[in-house]
């Protein structure tokens, strides 16, 4: 309770079960491959602090049960979340298929500016690919999702999706399109930030809406 | 005991599993009574919509079709001849699974409306169980020293022998939980079969559309209030969390996932012989103690949803059981003096 860190984000990561959220979320944060881990039920959870453009930022991530029958237990854990690993399989094409369905949950129960960045999970397994990295990509394109393929078992481009999800949220703070203290928002102060910010960050806002313009 | 009985009516049970805590009829999961149910105005988890299917098998359909057709069918003349992509090892595997649960079937149960028709959705809905057993299977407590490679496949044919029987709920996540352990103690493929098919009874009504959780959550904020009133006032004031959520994972298992093996099965006995000399409820109560165990540490903290949710994934196996139970008792007899001095 005693990090220090400017803000903190509220992240989800969610797909269909199998894709490999838990092993995304232990690779983030442990750096390792986790290869006991057990499907997950209900909600779990991890948190990292993490220096993105000089802020230190504190992701506190849920991580969901992907089957459907608990899609409406997972939805409780949405509100209020800044943003969201949205994960499939790359070696299996039922879980691309659904992804507008989790994406208009998200974007429905989370919160309309929730920053999403699409994971194309297992990259390692390219030999036994169903969906291609450029079908993918225009997906997100389409959807105005970030993307990116990624691998829990050997890391590629974990942390980076990470990240750049919260990479995106500052930028959308400091442009002002995102008001932190706006309810639900799923962005808080940290004591650093409280520390420094409050008197100037009045003001702040408006300035660089504009300038953004 | 045959395991191939099917299970209708019976209540003798080698387990005492018979009694439920909220209802004993079994009812398929959808038709709990409205008036069993709290009233729950927020958005919660056990209002779920129904399940739709994602994962089709037309590929294998044909294959499995003239499998079944030879031995059992007459009904399914318009197929077609295979078509587009093999993918014959699932097919082999589907077809096999399908005989063997064919067989089983037919030898005790005359009645399975299933034998003398399977149309195309039934063997998808087969098809896509037999698929999420099979990712669930593999990773089941994989680091408990009992599931070897051979014991899981006996889990695996558990599972799909009862979702077989139970296609109309199909296969949940948080099943094989439930099983493992029955597993374990019973090293027995059949007696723990039958035990799992008995223990399903109460506990399907947990999962998603079984109504049982809602009542769960309403009785918990019932008894919080009454028992703790200034851990309930800091609940509802810190973002209020009187819903309960956090408690979800808690009664889908039977606090499986709470608790290290050794304590799964002091406890389990526990709840299955309660009703019988302590209260029906037990699950309530041991809830209840988990929540009262820490109140200390939740009131100090402040916690508010996030921080509880957080603080019992990470306290999950390690509990001092034998405090738990204990106090659950002295709750049980606490809610009996205070209803007797009304």
């Amino acid at each position: 309770m005693s990090e220090s860190y400017d803000f903190l984000f509220k992240f989800l990561v969610i797909g269909n079960a199998g894709t490999g959220k838990s092993c995304l979320l232990h690779q983030f944060i442990e750096k390792r491959f986790k290869d006991e881990s057990n499907h997950t039920i209900g909600v779990e959870f991890g948190s990292k602090i993490i220096s993105v453009v000089n802020k230190m930022v504190k992701l506190q991530i849920w991580d969901t049960a992907g089957q459907e029958r608990f899609r409406s237990v997972t939805r409780s854990y949405y509100r209020g979340a800044a943003g969201a690993l949205l994960v499939y399989d790359i070696t299996s094409r039922e879980t691309y298929n659904t992804l507008t369905t989790w994406l208009s949950d998200a974007r429905m129960l989370a919160s309309q500016n929730i920053v999403i960045i699409l994971c194309g999970n297992k990259k390692d397994l390219d030999a036994d690919r169903e969906v291609t990295f450029l079908e993918a990509s225009r997906f997100a394109q389409e959807n105005e999702l970030m993307f990116l393929e990624t691998s829990a078992l050997t890391g590629e481009n974990v942390e980076e999706a990470f990240v750049q999800c919260a990479r995106k949220i500052l930028n959308k703070i400091e442009s002002g399109e995102l008001d932190p203290e706006r309810m639900g928002s799923g962005i808080q102060y940290g004591d650093a930030a409280l520390r420094q910010l409050r008197s100037p960050r009045r003001a702040q806002p408006q300035g660089a809406q504009e300038c953004g313009c | 005991m045959s395991v191939d009985e099917p299970d209708a009516e019976s209540q003798e049970t080698p387990n005492g599993e018979d009694s439920t805590p909220i209802m004993t009829t079994l009812a398929p999961p959808a038709a709990v009574p409205p008036e069993e149910r709290p009233l729950v105005e927020f958005d919660s988890p056990d209002s779920g919509l129904p399940s739709s299917r994602n994962y089709s098998v037309t590929s294998a359909h044909s294959q499995i079709l003239s499998s079944i057709d030879d031995g059992q069918s007459t009904e399914e003349e318009g197929r077609t001849p295979v078509g587009g992509r093999q993918d014959s090892l699932i097919e082999d595997r589907l077809c096999n699974q399908l005989d063997k649960l064919v067989t089983s079937g037919a030898d005790s149960d005359g009645m399975s409306a299933s034998l003398s028709s399977y149309t195309i959705e039934l063997l998808d809905t087969v098809a896509l169980n037999l698929h999420r057993i099979d990712k669930d299977v593999q990773r089941c407590d994989r680091n408990y020293y009992y599931f070897t490679t051979a014991n899981l496949e006996k889990l695996r044919n558990i599972m799909c022998s009862y979702v077989w029987e139970h296609l109309e709920m199909g296969y949940v996540q948080g099943m094989c939980d439930l099983l493992a352990p029955l597993m374990v103690i019973l090293d027995d493929e059949s007696l723990a079969y039958s035990c799992f098919t008995q223990l399903m009874k109460r506990m399907s009504q947990n999962f998603p559309n079984g109504g049982a959780m809602d009542t769960h959550f309403a009785n918990m904020r019932s008894l919080i209030q009454i028992l703790d009133s200034e851990l309930f006032e800091l609940m509802q004031q810190n973002g209020d969390y009187t819903h309960f959520y956090f408690c979800y994972r808690w009664f889908l298992l039977d606090f499986k996932r709470e608790l290290l093996y050794e304590d799964v099965f002091a406890v389990w006995e526990v709840i299955w012989v309660a009703p019988r000399i302590s209260s029906r409820h037990f699950v309530l109560f041991l809830a209840l103690a988990l929540v009262t165990v820490y109140r200390e540490i939740i009131i100090d903290n402040n916690m508010d949803f996030t921080d509880i949710i957080k603080f019992f994934n990470e306290m999950a196996e390690r509990h001092d059981v034998q405090l738990i139970l204990r106090m659950a008792r002295e709750l049980v007899h606490k809610v009996q003096s205070l209803m007797d001095n009304k």
